[in-house]
């Protein structure tokens, strides 16, 4: 029970944080790095 | 009373907070003249600093009690509360605390002001303030459940106790203070918590876990086992709650004060990776712990409430056990310290600073800042004893921010315009109220509703609407010039 409710909690963070990075990189990435030195 | 266990998490709490206020009163003359020193530790904090202080920020008393509570209705399914957390960190890290680090502000009303107007930024202001207080003396009674649990003291009385601590964990040095207390916290927080969960598994009768599973599936509750098991409970609990924390928390001054702390963007685009999963896992492995406690018939007999803390106290060794409600403090304390330093840098620069005290000099708006969270974290230690319990306060407080996530929203990126913005927030407001306090629901047929669902369509709809009639000036994040009103010391950081 634990290995499967963690491993599978884990991909799904995972994946929320790649699918909002992918976003990201699709909308907000350019903007971004004109501000950041 | 289990004072051997009591003395261990105040004793861990003391020497942290003052371990650490007096390295950063060593260090006093290297942040002497900076901007922002106390409320964002001088726009400069680095990527551990930001992510460890974002994760455990909104990481408080609802995701120990809550989740201890709810697992008993929704099983696995509760960790859908992760899921939305998660959410929320990618939203501030990615898109809401990147605006207001590139805007440069030092409060979420301060750019309503620069959008919108005076009377925006004070009408927000004034229910930023009070909706995060709320948190505050919910943080303050969650500290006061947990020493209860230990020692068998009032609600009111470990509310006092563990409000005091809450303030000496940010009076001393601020955000710089809080952060560097956050790392520590969540470091700890890990080793204690993986540590119990193997422990226990050990403890646990039979095959640990596993005979823990046989018992839920013996008794015909296979669903409570896996998160998207129920069908049910992911579209009356996870989606709901994925609603509620993301629209109402990506503009609360709450998170965005330390998003405004950081000190590039890229700082916060890294955070997320540390900030999601360290948030997101503490209520997977919390849950483990609550299923583990209901399979166990000596502690299932005691009741949600009880029964998790009791089986952590009861099979866990006493080191261990006290390291592990030490680190449960240090989680409830990390939010108490900076819902009180984001809704007392609201009152010194909102209200002290713009209405009375245009020239106050940056020494005496941390003052203002200090005393009015000795004032909050006092007032929220006399109310933690007289509020309604945890789960059913954060559905109403939660609520009364997510119109200003349409206003924040609409201003940065289509048009602007004071009268429909008030407007939709005070309606908003108003049904909030009385969703709540009035037979509202029932009249229109929809009990059960969360009350974020009501305040987000009304702001949203008064929003679309009155902008589509009577138009407004353009977008802040389309005039370069409001882009350009950075403080020095920002750029500075940079």
């Amino acid at each position: 029970m634990a290995w499967s409710i963690i491993l599978t909690s884990l991909s799904v963070i995972l994946g929320i944080m790649v699918v909002a990075q992918i976003l990201y990189l699709l909308f907000g990435g350019k903007e971004t790095q004109g501000d950041d030195t | 009373m289990n004072y051997g266990i009591l003395s261990i998490v105040i004793l861990y709490q003391l020497l942290t907070i003052l371990g650490v206020a007096y390295y950063l009163m060593q260090k006093h003359r290297l942040y002497k003249g900076e901007k922002d020193s106390f409320t964002h530790a001088g726009h400069g904090l680095s990527v551990p600093a930001i992510a460890m202080t974002l994760a455990l920020t909104v990481l408080g008393a609802v995701h120990i009690i809550g989740v201890f509570e709810k697992t008993w209705v929704l099983g696995a399914g509760v960790i859908w509360f992760s899921f939305a957390s998660v959410i929320l960190l990618c939203v501030v890290c990615l898109a809401t605390g990147r605006w207001v680090r590139r805007l440069g502000i030092a409060t979420v009303p301060e750019l309503l002001e620069r959008g919108y107007g005076l009377e925006t930024r004070l009408t927000v202001s004034c229910v930023m303030i009070g909706s995060i207080f709320g948190i505050i003396t919910l943080e303050a009674q969650g500290l006061g459940v947990l020493l209860f649990s230990m020692t068998g003291w009032s609600i009111p009385v470990g509310g006092a106790v563990g409000a005091g601590l809450g303030i000496l964990y940010v009076i001393f040095a601020g955000m710089r203070e809080i952060s560097w207390l956050n790392i520590i916290n969540a470091v700890v927080m890990y080793i204690a918590l993986i540590l119990a969960v193997i422990f226990i598994g050990f403890a646990l009768p039979g095959n640990g876990y596993e005979t823990a599973a046989q018992v839920h599936r013996d008794a015909g509750n296979a669903r409570l086992l896996n998160p998207f098991g129920d069908v049910g409970v992911i579209f009356a609990f996870g989606i709901p709650i994925v609603i509620a924390i993301v629209f109402s928390q990506s503009t609360s001054q709450m998170l965005l004060q330390t998003a405004m702390s950081a000190k590039t963007e890229k700082t916060l685009l890294r955070s997320m990776w540390i900030a999601a999963p360290v948030n997101g896992m503490f209520a997977v492995l919390a849950t483990l712990l609550a299923l583990a406690a209901m399979s166990v018939p000596e502690f299932a007999e005691l009741g949600s409430k009880v029964a998790t803390t009791e089986m952590l106290v009861s099979l866990l060794p006493p080191w261990l056990s006290g390291l592990l409600l030490a680190a449960f403090a240090g989680v409830i304390l990390s939010t108490f310290a900076m819902t009180a330093l984001a809704s007392s840098t609201l009152f010194a620069t909102d209200i002290y600073k713009r209405l009375y005290r245009p020239d106050a000099t940056d020494a005496q708006v941390t003052w203002a800042t200090r005393i009015m969270i000795v004032i909050l974290g006092s007032i929220s230690a006399v109310l933690a004893g007289f509020m309604p319990p945890i789960l059913s306060g954060v559905a109403w407080l939660l609520a009364w921010l997510t119109p200003v996530f349409w206003v924040v929203i609409f201003g940065l990126f289509w048009k602007r315009n004071q009268p429909v913005a008030i407007t939709a927030l005070i309606v908003s407001w108003i049904l909030n109220s009385a969703w709540t306090f009035t037979p509202l629901p029932e009249w229109v047929g929809l009990v059960g509703v969360h009350n974020a669902y009501v305040t987000f369509l009304t702001g949203l709809v008064i929003m679309v609407v009155g902008i589509l009639f009577f138009g407004g000036r353009p977008g802040m994040m389309k005039d370069e010039t409001l882009i350009q009103q950075r403080p020095a010391a920002m750029s500075q950081a940079e």
